[in-house]
């Protein structure tokens, strides 16, 4: 019996095995002719696309020659063209079509057994923390809004089967499009996701309209909804990153592309629409007297600052667009 | 705090196709409408006189000839001068391009009219009556020197819901008190169509002309004494027809009616209402109408009054009134509350307000400026937002908000929109009004 020398293992795009062959024997060929040791079916493969040897004077390395091919071979993102030749550093994966190829060699040093994960009593506590704090935010918001004591402990029951039913819609949809793509459900991972863009989202409207309450920065408070939007991109981004997580970079290229392009196209619609950025006329969020640090200005002050209106009016009736338009 | 709705509402009583294409069973029976014997001889007699004297007056689509809208009116002068209101006769004014104007008299003779002249502030409008080819028949003016007395009998005539002339009888109750401009207190029945039509006194002479009703009472209903119908008719008789939009009359006359309406409140002190230790203003009795309401009832935590004023300063121009200046304010008081649940609750009322918030054919989307403003140690935040007419240069819809921010669990949320107000007026009267807030310090 002719001892096996290493093993080579191809996989496909999203990490599932192709296929595996012992290497009995030096040079080993990879490619979709059937001659070839390891038989791939990937048509962006070439009939004999590598020829894989350990010369026998260097034995700690292994070389590999690309034969006539399109696509080449890429290793450490660097492609290597038909005829080039390079070394195969041990564990590094090399990428032909739509193929990851690993290399295991007799001779390497085995890791040591890794001691089986221990129940996740870490990840447990946090995803028990960020769902009792979302529960918090949720009930406290609506105790803020309560009118009566006896009403609001009626309504929590609701509430809380309300949150439990979003919530669990939420991320079991993300976690059905794990299962999908990434092969692994992920649900407590998508439902700590989801629990951390809810309070981020809900801390950032807070802090804003409290800033601007304290500063007067009317500005910030008509335009929180954009960092709330940023919240919610970030959030969407992490959620998409468990589901592939093999394609992080693209997808944060695209989530922020969305954003870059979503947020001016948003803005331009509303600027078309109403002649103005933000919906908001005004800043309605008051908070305690105590919290105001902004200075209050006399009346003849204010009121010669609204002398703007002036022509701010006169732009809205030469440009606003709606003189034919009904009530 | 919630929309600052009226009261009460008044309405014109220009009648329109859709109000008569579905009459109510109370007033199916056609002409006509008043059976003689439920009136009392003199109505009889009143309406004998009249009657010839009497039109009703349509606006047309003039491609179609079809009604647009209906009122009143009746001859003053031989050579076919017409006394109607305003808002009868507005389209002929603003849009006599799209917009025709037909008399109809009793006996169903037609024809076409023509307007001089119209009172926008008073809600009046001269009418000639075109190719007449006898001399109409002519009602008097009674002389305003001679003043009726409270509860006289007098008599209203038009073309109810566009059924058929009638007559309505009722009582003289002298002037609406807090009227912006004087208004007959008339005691009887008017309804839609019988807009522009002439009140009588018992010797046919006329004293009023019919102009609206309230919708919330029965039997109450207002007239335009006669004296201003006289001076519109003299200056009538001279003039031009109309027929180019009267955009610009129409704006002269609403700035002279926003001057008046500043003057009159800069001149009158505003009256001071107390919410515990706030004072906040509130127009002097003579010039505005106010109500109050107490606590919410589904919200015990929260003791709330609510106030509205509203001065009887409106104007028809046109499809829309303006001209009105109303008040309101929400006073909170909520000591087991706490702060934060206070905030919540004040922020969200201080939000809920009704804005123009996307422009449209009559005037833009409203612009604000905003600000914590200082009232002598009371810190306010104050809003101005203002909507600028499109076809009335000059004129602009203002409002006036003011939350104030000095307590944790009390506030006053206030609110003065004014229609219809030049810039520079508004701003007067947005710095009277914030001036006029005031907090009693612990002594």
């Amino acid at each position: 019996m002719m001892p096996t020398l290493g093993l080579l293992e191809a996989f496909d795009r999203h990490g599932a095995l192709l296929a595996r062959v012992p290497i009995t024997h030096w040079p080993v060929t990879v490619g979709r002719g059937l001659h070839c040791d390891l038989v791939l079916d990937d048509p962006f493969v070439a009939p004999l696309h590598l020829r894989i040897d350990r010369p026998v004077d260097a034995p700690r390395r292994v070389s590999v020659e690309v034969g006539e091919t399109r696509n080449g071979a890429i290793l450490h993102r660097k492609r290597h063209g038909s005829g080039g030749r390079f070394d195969w550093p041990d564990g590094t994966p090399l990428e032909i079509g739509r193929t990851r190829m690993a290399l295991r060699l007799a001779d390497t040093a085995i890791a040591d057994e890794q001691v089986l994960p221990q129940f996740p009593w870490r990840t447990l506590a946090t995803t028990t923390v960020l769902v009792a704090l979302m529960a918090a935010a949720v009930l406290g918001s609506s105790w803020l809004e309560a009118n009566e004591v006896s009403k609001y402990l009626k309504s929590l029951p609701g509430l809380l089967l309300g949150l439990v039913v979003m919530l669990g819609a939420w991320s079991g949809l993300w976690a059905i499009a794990n299962k999908v793509f990434d092969g692994r459900l992920q649900f407590w991972r998508h439902v700590r996701i989801a629990c951390a863009m809810y309070l981020a989202a809900e801390a950032m409207q807070v802090a804003a309209n409290l800033a601007a309450f304290a500063f007067s920065w009317e500005t910030l408070s008509r335009f929180a909804y954009l960092l709330i939007s940023l919240v919610m991109a970030i959030g969407i981004y992490a959620h998409l990153a468990a589901v592939l997580p093999r394609r992080r970079a693209g997808l944060a290229w695209t989530v922020g592309a969305v954003v870059l392009l979503g947020v001016p196209a948003w803005l331009g619609t509303q600027w078309l629409d109403r002649m103005r950025l933000s919906n908001e006329l005004y800043m309605s969020s008051l908070f305690p007297p105590s919290l105001r640090l902004a200075p209050a200005v006399p009346i003849s002050q204010f009121l010669q600052e609204t002398e703007t209106l002036r022509g701010r009016l006169d732009r809205r009736l030469r440009n606003d667009g709606h003189a034919d338009e009904d009530d | 705090m919630s929309p600052g709705a009226a009261a009460s509402a008044v309405s014109g009583l220009a009648g329109s196709p859709q109000e008569g294409a579905a009459p109510a069973p109370a007033i199916a029976p056609a002409a006509p409408a008043v059976p003689a014997a439920a009136l009392s001889r003199d109505a009889r007699r009143i309406y004998e006189l009249s009657r010839d004297k009497l039109v009703q007056i349509r606006t047309l689509l003039r491609n179609s000839n079809t009604q647009a809208s209906i009122g009143s009116g009746f001859f003053v002068s031989a050579d076919g001068l017409i006394v109607t209101n305003f808002h009868v006769a507005s389209q002929l004014a603003l849009e006599p391009e799209r917009y025709s104007g037909a008399y109809v008299t009793i006996d169903g003779q037609e024809g076409e009219v023509e307007l001089l002249a119209f009172d926008v502030r008073r809600d009046l409008a001269v009418l000639r009556a075109k190719g007449l080819t006898s001399p109409a028949p002519v009602l008097e003016f009674r002389p305003a020197a001679e003043a009726l007395a409270q509860g006289e009998r007098i008599y209203s005539l038009g073309n109810p819901l566009d059924i058929g002339f009638a007559v309505t009888e009722g009582t003289y109750n002298g002037l609406v008190r807090r009227s912006f401009y004087p208004r007959i207190f008339f005691g009887g029945t008017l309804n839609p169509g019988m807009s522009g039509g002439p009140a009588v006194d018992d010797s046919g002479r006329v004293l009023g002309v019919n102009v609206a009703k309230r919708l919330d009472g029965e039997q109450v209903s207002f007239l335009i004494p006669a004296e201003f119908a006289q001076a519109l008719v003299l200056r009538a008789a001279q003039a031009q027809p109309i027929t180019e939009p009267a955009y610009d009359e129409v704006t002269r006359q609403l700035l002279v009616h926003q001057n008046l309406l500043t003057e009159r409140f800069l001149q009158t002190p505003f009256q001071e209402q107390r919410h515990g230790k706030y004072l906040v203003p509130v127009p002097n009795d003579a010039l505005a109408r106010c109500w109050g309401s107490g606590r919410d009832p589904d919200f015990h935590a929260l003791n709330l009054e609510r106030t509205k004023c509203q001065a009887d300063s409106d104007v028809v121009a046109g499809d829309f009134s303006t001209g009105t200046v109303r008040l309101s304010y929400e006073a909170y008081d909520a000591p087991t509350l706490g702060a934060a649940r206070f905030a919540r609750t004040y922020s969200q009322s201080f939000g809920n307000e009704p804005f123009l918030k996307r422009g449209n054919r009559r005037q833009t989307a409203a612009e604000c400026t905003e600000r914590y403003v200082d009232r002598g140690g009371l810190p306010l935040r104050a809003v101005v937002c203002m909507s600028a007419y499109r076809k009335l240069p000059g004129l602009y819809d203002m409002t006036v908000m003011a939350a104030t921010i000095n307590q944790s669990t009390q506030g006053v949320l206030a609110r003065l929109d004014v229609h219809g107000i030049a810039f520079d007026n508004g701003l007067k009267l947005a710095d009277r009004y914030l001036q006029a807030f005031r907090w009693e310090a612990a002594p």
